[in-house]
């Protein structure tokens, strides 16, 4: 065949044809993809708008890296105006992958309320989603009650609050684990209540350790938390307590080994072997996770001379509990005690935003109204922790004191101002009562203008700027 | 009865895509749980099969038979990739619902069926009414089956709760295919004494026109 006539031939006008529709297809689709474009941020303004009732999301930047905790990792955190946070979580344990929801926490003059509201957001490779109704999400803010007590959720009744739908038991699994993780988030960060932190690496014993609770009450931490299966035994179940890295008391709430080795692992009395072990004995005997791999059989390992019970497996899970305690106190312990988000004059603040530019932050926010005036609106530059600049955006003063409020200058007083000497004037959050009158303090000689609560107001503005300075820089 | 007429009673009943032809089971099976969501995906199919069958019924001249069930997905699937787009960004809770079932209409045995089997032989405006007919009866038959999957098994009908009382069967697979024999067992029989009326009523008519001539004779 020459080229001429595979040009007039049928197989060429076939191809010819088919790579026409396919170009012109192509250029279809690429118009229509222009045309149709769904942007992240309208995604996820049509998961506020369906989650929030007249309210609306003011910053929704208040995560800058996802947060693992648990069985699941926070992507997206959010305030609203109301000063209710909406957090987008992931739980893996899926069906064949993980499930990500919105959780809606209500908060009331900065006091958790509890959950608001769960909503699906996405999922990978589920395939009975549909089976998960309304009634399914709404049984997630029916336990608020529970929650508050420091409750978390499971598809087993036994092991936290029981949701689940029968059928799709792996994807109410994964939404749990969703729901903890962001619940997790705002016991840990928001509330800095030290409720299941997540240390910083190493987290060590991570992959032998699930469902792990921790409680910190001065320098105890308490965990309550289950020993995935190594062998033939099932998981196992612990509730130990750690003091100055010291195992202070160690309970098996749920025995795993399996029944021909219950009097071989009896042998052993571990609440009272456990008591005053530390991380360093622990780690020697079963192998230091990160650094060597955890020892499966003390046959092998020859650590277990003092402790051979004949359940080596039950043995092991049983110290991983008691290594993963121990290891991680300080962990936790410093998690639980870092400052909560934002830390000072949250209650006075109603929405604030920031831009961080080098070492200086530029806030936009508003001060709740105190007293008669109405909400006012602030600028503020702080740079190494001094403000830089203050501007007053909307002033809330009654019209009747607009004159004695106007005879301070204060962007000029403010400049240069720093958290230690406007607290000092308005008193510390945290540790003292904001001051609401001059008045009563006495603290605003220097500053006395007629206009007490505009002032007040002022100054709060500027102690929320330089208070939070280092968060955010 | 017109052309137009008998095409649409024939893509709404008598070659009923789903109680009739069986074909687009997957998704009728997977996507019945409720009414809602058995109409969304019947739409969205109707309308993709209504443009496939215009472009085809188009396009059939030109294209070559050798190549014509690729031409033919080419432009299946440009078609559901436009109404996927379109879904998200303006109808995102239908969209959601379809889930996977949405992409996988490239594959819907009722466009191609239709496509290889009408439109690549009949022109634009007869393909235009069987896509739609054809698309309404797949539409039909899903919302069919939504209501008494989710009256059964949720207790709802088209979300309003409107009684306690659900048996959770139906809303499973095996629930799906139970109504959907049931569904076929309804329609056969029903469809069959039509004809079969249809047929006695035009036997009659035959015997009285003979008799008429008889008589004349």
């Amino acid at each position: 065949m020459t080229v001429k006539q595979f040009f007039k031939s049928a197989a060429f006008k076939a191809l010819a044809v088919l790579l026409s529709i396919t170009v012109v297809c192509g250029g279809v689709l690429a118009v229509a993809n222009d045309l149709f474009y769904v942007s992240e941020e309208e995604v996820n303004l049509r998961s506020y708008s369906k989650l929030l009732d007249n309210d609306k999301v003011v910053d929704d930047k208040l995560l800058t890296e996802p947060y693992a905790s648990g069985d699941g990792v926070v992507n997206k955190v959010a305030l609203t105006e109301k000063g209710d946070y909406l957090v987008q979580a992931t739980g893996d344990g899926g069906y064949k992958g993980s499930v990500t929801v919105w959780v809606l926490f209500g908060f009331e003059n900065g006091k958790f309320k509890g959950i608001k509201k769960v909503q699906y957001a996405s999922d990978e490779g589920e395939t009975l989603m549909a089976n998960l109704t309304s009634a399914y999400y709404q049984n997630f803010a029916n336990h608020n009650e529970e929650v508050l007590a420091g409750g978390i959720f499971s598809v087993d009744s036994s092991e936290g609050i029981c949701n689940v739908v029968t059928g799709t038991t792996k994807s109410s699994t994964a939404i749990a684990n969703a729901v903890n993780s962001a619940l997790g988030y705002v016991r840990a960060v928001i509330l800095g209540q030290g409720d299941n932190p997540t240390p910083e690496q190493p987290k060590l014993y991570e992959k032998n350790v699930k469902d792990v609770n921790v409680k910190i009450s001065g320098n105890t931490v308490t965990y309550t938390l289950t020993v995935k299966a190594l062998g033939d035994p099932d998981n196992f179940d612990f509730k130990i307590a750690v003091t100055d890295g010291k195992i202070d008391s160690f309970e098996i709430t749920k025995n795993g080994t399996t029944d021909s080795y219950l009097g071989a692992f009896g042998k052993v009395d571990f609440s009272t072997y456990m008591v005053g072990k530390t991380y360093a004995e622990l780690s020697a005997l079963i192998g230091k996770d990160g650094t060597e791999q955890i020892k499966t059989s003390y046959v092998e390992s020859g650590s277990f001379n003092t402790l051979t019970t004949g359940a080596s497996y039950s043995c092991i899970m049983t110290l991983i509990a008691g290594a993963y305690a121990t290891g991680n106190y300080e962990a936790y312990l410093a998690e639980g005690s870092a400052p909560a988000h934002p830390v000072y004059y949250a209650e006075n603040v109603k929405s604030a935003t920031q831009e961080v530019d080098g070492n200086t932050v530029t806030y936009t926010l508003t001060v709740k109204a105190l007293g008669d005036p109405d909400n006012f609106d602030f600028k503020i530059a702080v740079t190494d922790g001094k403000i830089d600049s203050f501007e007053i955006t909307k002033n809330g003063t009654t019209d009747s004191y607009l004159d004695a409020f106007g005879k301070v200058d204060f962007s000029t007083y403010m400049v240069g101002k720093t958290y230690a000497e406007l607290s000092a004037l308005i008193g510390m959050d945290g540790t003292e009562k904001i001051k609401t009158s001059y008045v009563e303090s006495g603290s605003f000689n220097t500053l006395t203008t007629g206009a007490s609560y505009s002032c007040i107001m002022t100054l709060i503005a500027g102690a929320y700027a330089t208070g939070n300075y280092d968060l955010y820089v | 009865m017109n052309k137009y007429a008998k095409i649409s009673i024939n893509g709404l009943v008598w070659n009923n895509p789903t109680f009739k032809l069986m074909l687009g089971m997957c998704a009728t099976l997977a996507l019945t749980t409720t009414a809602v969501n058995g109409i969304g995906m019947g739409l969205t199919v109707t309308v993709i099969l209504l443009l496939s069958n215009v472009l085809i019924s188009l396009l059939r001249k030109a294209i070559p038979s050798s190549v014509r069930i690729p031409a033919y997905v080419v432009i299946i699937a440009t078609l559901v990739t436009i109404v996927r787009m379109v879904l998200f960004k303006y109808l995102p809770d239908l969209y959601d619902a379809m889930g996977v079932f949405l992409p996988l209409i490239v594959v819907n045995c009722i466009i191609l069926g239709r496509a290889e089997a009408f439109a690549s032989k009949n022109p634009v405006l007869d393909s235009a009414v069987d896509g739609l007919a054809t698309g309404l009866g797949f539409t039909l038959a899903l919302t069919t089956m939504g209501i008494i999957r989710e009256l059964l098994g949720k207790g709802s009908l088209f979300g309003i709760q409107i009684m306690n009382f659900s048996i959770g069967f139906f809303s499973s697979s095996a629930g799906a295919f139970f109504v959907y024999g049931i569904c076929i067992m309804l329609f056969t029989q029903i469809s069959e004494s039509i004809q079969l009326s249809r047929k006695e009523k035009q036997g009659r008519e035959l015997r009285k026109n003979l008799l008429n001539q008889e008589v004349q004779a």
